[in-house]
């Protein structure tokens, strides 16, 4: 898996914090978003007042053309915009050189898909019964809808995908489009996930959990990235040296995995491909996102496991917890992993994500300042 | 052996690299000539044809459609009546109520997939008389396509909450499996697989991309063996969109026949199980086919509108055959991904004749839609299990409903009932809304 190192350079980021690299950087320093409280009705009656960090209303014209714009919805948009973002860092940055339609890839990792359009067809459905069907609806409640356009706006011709992996999708989107190019199948990716919280899902939390049970803040957002194989021009935010994928079958339904064993694989494994050891990594980005059953987890994977020669606490870090639970399904920790690395913050030059998610996967990536 | 240089994108034969002819760094020997191979060892089809693909395959051999009046979906106005509606009694299966406390909150998408997936893992010898998967498998994964997941539950779901005067709570148990992912999370729960659980949404070539990623994941040994394929069913969702885009014809589809008109919806799964070839061979299963490898690519032409010239269909097909080291004239059978739409078969023609040229005349070629239905991101699963079922029995299925009439399709079609042939290699296109191409290459296990 070291063979044909797989470099990220360009990154385009929509979050709480706004549109854009910068505004993601500085809300990951302050460790803050700006978040709605949104008030719902309780399974049992009453009201819950859900926190839910959304992107910013923001202009999207200078980025995408009118033409395409009419064509998708707004939930469709932050994906093809992050990855139009991606192109545009890479390109300012002075990153690689000319790669063939047929050799570029596009891979959009999303959980739910675009839960708002679903919605809105089935208040169609329910009020005017199969006539009144969209097709542009129809046609955007599509998983694979921001794919598909973001493969006409940058002309990529290569492998499509759309993996789903619960909350972690934007980080099985970053491993298969490191495989693609790992594998001679394209010389470039956009790679990474998006998410949408519509009021549709929200709402349906608010059902959904026992009132006993709170719910975090909740995070929209996308973060896609241009993967390319090393030589490039210019300079690399990171290097993704490695990659593992587990799946604990204990999980229930769209609950997070039980077992600890199943994580630490998934980060041996990691560790054994970057060839590395635990002390050699100096951050370590968990998925952590407020959820009781996931950080119950996270908990009795990094205590008391012999193979940490070190406390993983101090390395850790949880960018769930700032941006909201679901935000770019995982692609945004990605991001704040490859930022670090680029900014050389806290000495950083090795670092680890590590995403359980729900229905029982779990992922990991292996980052590095170099190509090692 | 090799195809020709223009075959190849720029870049690639600027390095020199061939599929199969050296490598041009420690990469190219793992996934070019030495790459490792697959084994199909297993195949479970649930479908219109019937719960299982014996049964299926009796009526594909006697070109038996299964399109029909749908019954799943009661409620009335939809553009069409008719659609290839599964059959799979759940009873006397070791899914039977209270066999596995997973199967109450399963959608009708996941039972096909668990179905399918069971059949295929008692083929490949991983069941035991219980019904219980083989523990020595416990690190496979799973990798599958669905482009709804369990929407039928949760369209129920919410549509009931929705009508009367007062909106009423909505069900947790349907909107559980409303995910894309479940299908492969409850097939991972159901047999205690460790292994990487995957699952790819791209439409109509879902479940063909499923299995290719699942393929790639064997070969860099991230599990010794994956089960893979395709999972949807029907669903009000795709019924009322397809028909709001005017795709839908009102009697059965005609794939490639000149009176076509639209395509016939369908739902079902296909699973292979795809394992290392030494491990399958170490083991003395009974291998049903080789998979060799796939071509992937995006028209980036149109969401919905294949791209007339068929340039992303050819390049996949292109590179599935650059990839599997193989040549237009090895090519013994395709599976079409033939819609039975005016302008998707006419571009999957041009497609054809692009890669193919004169050769394309003497290919035999069958749209098995013609049978099922189009089971959007279970058609790729379904038509691999096809297609291995092909390679496996030297019968080329036919296109049911083609009686020709247009001239400008040149093809070898397969029409009516099944023949005997002779086939060595054999292509499954799919092809979906997004603009997302996936062809699958497999060979027979052993030389016909």
């Amino acid at each position: 898996m070291k063979t044909r190192p797989v470099c990220i350079t360009g990154i385009g980021v929509l979050s709480g914090a706004g549109v854009g690299r910068e505004a993601f950087r500085e809300a990951l320093a302050r460790g803050e978003v700006t978040s709605l409280v949104e008030e719902w009705p309780g399974p049992f009656g009453g009201v819950r007042p859900i926190r839910v960090a959304r992107i910013p209303a923001f202009d999207p014209r200078s980025l995408l053309p009118a033409g395409r714009l009419r064509r998708m919805t707004e939930g469709s948009r932050a994906g093809v915009v992050a990855a139009v973002l991606a192109e545009r860092d890479a390109q300012e940055r002075g990153a690689g050189g000319a790669v063939p339609p047929q050799r570029r890839a596009v891979v959009l990792g999303t959980g739910l898909g675009p839960l708002e359009t679903t919605g809105e067809i089935m208040a169609l459905l329910a009020r005017e019964g199969p006539p009144g069907a969209e097709p542009f609806l129809f046609i955007e409640s599509l998983h694979n809808s921001p794919a598909g356009h973001s493969c006409i706006v940058l002309d990529c011709r290569g492998p499509t995908l759309t993996p789903v992996s619960g909350d972690a999708s934007g980080l099985a989107a970053v491993i298969e489009g490191v495989n693609l190019i790992r594998e001679w199948r394209a010389d470039r990716a956009y790679a990474g996930g998006w998410e949408e919280i519509p009021p549709f899902l929200v709402g349906l939390l608010a059902q959904l959990l026992p009132t006993g049970r709170s719910i975090p803040l909740l995070g929209a957002g996308a973060a896609v990235f241009r993967l390319e194989a090393d030589p490039v021009r210019g300079a690399p935010y990171a290097w993704i040296v490695s990659s593992a994928r587990g799946h604990d079958p204990t999980a229930r339904d769209l609950d997070y995995g039980t077992d600890p064993s199943v994580p630490r694989q998934v980060l041996e494994g990691v560790l054994k491909g970057a060839g590395w050891r635990w002390e050699d990594v100096d951050l370590l980005l968990t998925a952590e996102n407020g959820f009781a059953t996931l950080g119950s987890l996270e908990e009795q994977v990094y205590s008391d496991w012999p193979v940490l020669t070190a406390p993983a606490e101090s390395r850790r870090r949880r960018p769930a917890l700032t941006f909201g639970a679901f935000a770019g399904s995982g692609s945004l920790i990605v991001a704040a992993a490859a930022l670090a690395l680029d900014e050389g913050r806290e000495n950083c030059r090795r670092a680890l994500v590590c995403l359980p998610s729900w229905g029982g996967g779990c992922q990991a990536v292996a980052l590095s300042s170099t190509p090692d | 052996m090799f195809l020709p240089q223009r075959g190849l994108p720029a870049h690639a034969a600027s390095r020199q690299w061939r599929p199969g002819l050296g490598a041009p760094n420690k990469m190219m020997n793992e996934y070019g000539s030495g790459k490792r191979r697959i084994a199909v060892t297993g195949a479970g089809l649930v479908s219109a044809l019937g719960g299982d693909r014996r049964e299926a395959w009796g009526r594909i051999r006697e070109g038996r459609s299964g399109i029909g009046p749908i019954r799943v979906l009661t409620d009335g106005g939809f553009p069409v009546k008719i659609g290839g509606e599964a059959s799979f009694p759940v009873e006397g299966t070791i899914l039977r109520p209270g066999g596995w406390r997973g199967l109450r909150r399963s959608s009708r998408t996941d039972l096909m997939c668990l179905l399918a997936a069971c059949e295929a893992l008692e083929g490949a010898g991983y069941l035991g008389v219980s019904g219980a998967v083989s523990g020595e498998i416990s690190e496979f994964g799973v990798s599958v396509g669905s482009t709804t997941g369990g929407m039928l539950e949760g369209e129920e779901s919410i549509l009931r909450a929705a009508s009367g005067p007062k909106p009423r709570r909505l069900r947790a148990g349907a909107l559980l499996s409303v995910p894309c992912s479940q299908p492969a999370v409850r097939v991972s729960h159901w047999a205690g697989f460790t292994g990487p659980c995957l699952a790819n949404t791209t439409a109509c070539s879902s479940g063909a991309v499923a299995v290719a990623v699942a393929a790639d994941a064997i070969r860099r040994g991230e599990a010794p063996g994956m089960l893979a394929g395709g999972a949807d069913s029907l669903c009000r969702l795709t019924l009322s969109g397809f028909g709001s885009l005017k795709l839908l014809d009102a009697e059965p589809c005609r794939p490639f026949d000149a009176s076509r008109r639209g395509l016939s919806l369908g739902e079902g799964a296909g699973i292979l199980v795809l394992e290392d070839w030494d491990r399958a061979r170490h083991r003395g299963v009974r291998i049903l086919a080789e998979f060799l490898d796939y071509g992937t690519s995006c028209d980036a032409h149109h969401l919905t509108s294949a791209d007339p010239n068929g340039l992303g269909a050819a390049a996949a097909l292109r590179t599935a055959l650059e990839r599997s080291s193989r040549e237009p004239g090895d090519v013994d059978y395709i599976n079409a991904h033939g819609t039975g739409t005016p302008l998707n078969d006419a571009s999957e023609v041009t497609a054809l004749r692009a890669v193919f040229g004169p050769l394309v005349r003497r290919i035999p070629v069958s749209s098995t839609k013609s049978l099922f239905g189009h089971a959007l991101g279970a058609a790729g699963g379904l038509e691999a299990v096809v297609t291995v079922m092909a390679l496996e029995t030297q019968v080329l299925p036919p296109t049911v409903g083609w009686k020709g009439g247009d001239e400008s399709f040149d093809l070898d079609i397969v029409p009516g009932i099944a023949r005997p042939a002779r086939i060595r290699m054999a292509l499954s296109n799919n092809f979906g809304f997004g603009g997302g191409n996936c062809t699958l290459a497999f060979a027979a296990a052993e030389t016909p």
